[in-house]
């Protein structure tokens, strides 16, 4: 019985939120077995109106702070333009007046961009374009965006960078996250002050560290930097102007990058350091690998068990391509050999059997053409029949009537789609079946 | 006497607004006083309080906006310079009737000139 009264409470509490939530919980209070139960349910739909309270407030006050932040820039474009047009600048002012307008302009522009980030985020559209990155070169790219605004607050910018960690990541978002936290290290200094930018590795992580000497963070707001509308409502972020969506953009990327981000202040006044801590790319560089083979822009690899199954031989010089191949076709459930000569693609082929053959056909020495000759002349049962794709550098047109007619089956343009390859060697293991 | 008065006290942060509101109030012909906060306003209006309106920025850093205005109207050689509020908050306060005009939105060249024009 017992049971049965918790079930329904289970089930119809959920929807509800906030003062409904609570008077139906409470009305259901004196059933003494689910007190507990009860006083949790209370607290959790107090709590889930309080949030709700506080985030619509937070939003309200990022609306009053958007339409303040975009008021200044506005008054100074029109204000120009109308001076220009109607012709009442001084021509030593028109020069100063153009400057302005677009300067005020950029940061409007940066505000839409900053919006259009946020509606991607809460619309879960973020997405990334994932290569190898060096993030010494983000990093430099990043201090390049702020240094007009450093230097016109007399702002020090250090730099500890080790010049060799690599991330896989979004080079343009991770540049993004940098340049946030360096604008905002610079915003809250003051005159004549310092900001550190350190980028260091452990050997399995890369930690960007800013830190500046400047405003510091109040304790009770530390917790709150990374929430969205949040710094916009904080007095001090406002004196400082900006939106404040710029650190829950951060955290968003970040953390799409498999990374953490944290603030440090010891309070009001003691400066603040951020530190983004990212995975680093380890061993053979997957990501870099892939794209050597998958177009730039083209689908990523898409991973499954559609090859499951499936033995794959790859001929291929290229370590990088080779590697890339294999984890293509690997993580799409495939087991793969891949070898770099096509001597030694025949003794695979007599030893293993392999359903389908991928070969370049401009190996070192030339011989795709006399590897596929070679196979074709073994028995059936010594792998002489298996199905085969030939890898060419670009179209090769004038070449494909010659590729098979040399035994293979197939023709790939590098660089590959990864889903190109994936189909040709779905396509090649059923012919080998049939 | 006062309407011969043509000086503002414009208290603006954002550098760009006020150089731009400064020039264009020049060309017609007003002396203005930039302040980028509302103690640098304080120290131009005790200096001298011959203004004929005082256009205010409420996001000020420093001391802002709200914190000018109460230590503006608490002094009486001052108190009687008339404040245009150039913030959408200003719309709460012109309810109470404390203030007479208010740009809550982006400051366009026709309604500064006319409110100017008004006051001075």
């Amino acid at each position: 019985m017992v049971k049965e009264t918790h079930h329904v409470i289970d089930a119809v509490a959920p929807p509800m939120t906030g003062v409904e939530g609570v008077r139906f919980a409470e009305g259901r209070a004196p059933e003494s077995v689910l007190v507990i139960d009860n006083a949790r349910i209370v607290e959790e739909a107090r709590d889930a109106a309080a949030a709700a309270e506080m985030a619509s407030r937070a939003k309200d006050e990022f609306l009053a702070t958007m339409s303040h932040e975009m008021r200044s820039p506005l008054a100074a474009i029109t204000i120009w333009a109308s001076l220009l047009r109607m012709g009442k600048l001084p021509p030593e002012k028109t020069a100063h007046a153009l400057e302005s307008i677009e300067r005020n302009a950029g940061i409007l522009s940066r505000f839409v961009e900053e919006l259009l980030d946020v509606s991607r985020i809460v619309s879960g559209k973020l997405g990334l374009d994932v290569q190898s990155v060096d993030l010494a070169t983000v990093a430099d790219a990043a201090l390049e965006t702020v240094r007009a605004a450093a230097n016109a607050k007399d702002v020090r910018l250090e730099t500890l960078i080790d010049a060799s960690a690599k991330v896989a990541g979004d080079s343009i978002r991770l540049q993004q996250v940098i340049s946030n936290l360096l604008t905002n290290a610079v915003k809250f200094s003051d005159r004549g002050g310092r900001v550190l930018l350190c980028l260091v590795t452990d050997g399995s992580r890369a930690m960007i560290s800013v830190r500046d000497v400047g405003e510091g963070i109040a304790a009770d707001f530390l917790p709150h930097v990374f929430e969205r509308y949040r710094q916009a409502s904080d007095a001090s972020a406002r004196v400082h102007g900006g939106l404040g969506l710029g650190l829950a953009i951060v955290r968003e990327i970040v953390e799409l990058h498999h990374g953490t981000v944290n603030a440090e202040s010891a309070g009001r006044g003691q400066g603040a350091t951020f530190t983004v801590t990212l995975p680093l790319v380890e061993g053979p560089d997957a990501l870099r690998l892939q794209r050597a083979v998958v177009d730039a822009g083209g689908p990523a690899a898409r991973t499954g068990s559609i090859l499951a199954g499936v033995q794959v031989l790859i001929v291929e010089a290229d370590a990088d391509v080779r590697t890339a191949l294999l984890a293509v076709l690997e993580l799409n459930g495939a087991s793969v050999t891949a070898v770099a000569s096509a001597a030694e693609a025949m003794d695979r082929v007599a030893r293993d059997h392999p359903d389908v053959l991928v070969s370049d056909i401009m190996t070192p020495e030339n011989d795709g053409y006399e590897l596929i000759r070679r196979i074709r002349g073994l028995a059936a049962d010594r792998g002489g029949q298996v199905p085969a794709a030939a890898l060419t550098d670009g179209a090769a047109t004038h070449e494909v009537g010659r590729i098979l007619d040399a035994g293979y089956q197939l023709h790939l343009a590098k660089p590959v789609d990864a889903s190109a390859l994936v189909a040709a060697v779905v396509k090649l293991a059923a012919v080998g079946v049939v | 006497m006062h309407e011969r008065i043509r000086r503002v006290l414009l208290v603006e942060a954002n550098v760009d607004a006020r150089e731009a509101m400064t020039a264009f109030l020049e060309a017609e012909g007003y002396d203005v006083v930039g302040a980028a906060n509302g103690q640098d306003a304080l120290v131009h209006l005790r200096a001298s309080p011959i203004f004929c309106v005082i256009l205010l920025d409420l996001g000020t850093p420093a001391m802002d906006g709200w914190e000018f205005w109460a230590e503006h109207v608490r002094e009486p050689a001052t108190a009687s310079v008339p404040v245009v509020i150039m913030s959408l908050e200003g719309l709460l306060a012109q309810r109470d009737g404390a203030v007479a005009v208010v740009f809550p939105g982006p400051v366009e060249w026709k309604h500064l000139l006319e409110t100017v024009q008004h006051h001075c």
